[in-house]
């Protein structure tokens, strides 16, 4: 198993907002559309917020493949409104990851692709010494 | 009459002139006759300015040092005016020296403090594959 770890936690305080405020970005799609968003990386954690609108309710799977393909996370799901954050433990390793969103009723497939491009920065400050 | 004035008043411009320029050079030779100056950084080199006069057509050195006081650079010079520059790597070592000797008067020490500050920039895009 790779370095790279996933790890999943519901977005309560999503649901939450979901649930009160008067904008549904799931109900706004059309119907089966699915959503991946990179929704921050403060502090050096990066979070997906995958978005499934699921009207049938059927089973679907979210996979989370590595650039090599290899599968970091595999999950099935029956919710008619999926919305989740995953977060990757190792940001640092990643450079490309791929989410697919496999309707199993009617087998269709969703992809998405992220790339990371990370470069280094050097901010140089010289000071004569008087 | 009016030629003796012409010329009289032409000797009294160029006396104010010659006067005017023994004092820009006594006020350049009061303020040092030594500049190091940081230009930047080019190609991850740390760029600077050396410029020396050197009145008395003697020999001069100039060394410079890295934080330890190692020289990086040593070279003995005659000529009465240099522009030099130099390009020094980025290091660890966050101090880098200049020291001009004449061998008569006192050390020129110009002395610049180096702080870089490196920081990894992430841009994530993600695209949906058909």
């Amino acid at each position: 198993m790779k370095s790279i770890v996933l790890s999943l936690f519901l977005a309560g305080m999503s649901l939450v907002s979901l649930a009160n405020g008067p904008h549904d970005p799931i109900a706004d799609k059309n119907a089966n559309t699915a959503e991946v968003k990179c929704v921050g990386n403060n502090s050096g954690e990066l979070f997906f917020n995958v978005l499934y609108n699921n009207a049938a309710g059927s089973r679907f799977s979210v996979t989370i493949l590595d650039e090599t393909g290899n599968t970091l996370y595999s999950g099935i799901y029956s919710v008619k409104k999926f919305d989740k954050n995953f977060q990757l433990a190792d940001p640092e390793s990643f450079g490309k990851l791929v989410f697919v969103i496999r309707n199993l009723g009617d087998n269709s497939v969703q992809r998405f692709e992220v790339n990371n491009n990370s470069r280094l920065v050097e901010d140089v400050e010289v000071k004569e010494v008087k | 009459m009016a030629f003796f004035s012409k010329l009289s008043l032409a000797a009294a411009f160029l006396l104010v002139l010659s006067s005017a320029k023994a004092q820009s050079t006594e006020t350049g030779e009061a303020e040092k006759t030594a500049t190091v100056k940081y230009l930047g950084t080019q190609d991850d080199m740390l760029v600077f300015d050396v410029f020396y006069t050197n009145p008395t057509n003697g020999k001069f050195q100039v060394v410079i040092k890295d934080q330890d006081g190692t020289p990086v650079y040593q070279n003995v010079f005659s000529e009465k005016t240099i522009y030099k520059q130099f390009r020094l790597p980025k290091s660890e070592k966050d101090r880098v020296v200049f020291v001009i000797r004449d061998y008569k008067d006192a050390d020129i020490v110009k002395t610049f403090d180096i702080n870089v500050n490196s920081r990894i920039i992430r841009e994530v895009a993600v695209r949906k594959v058909d």
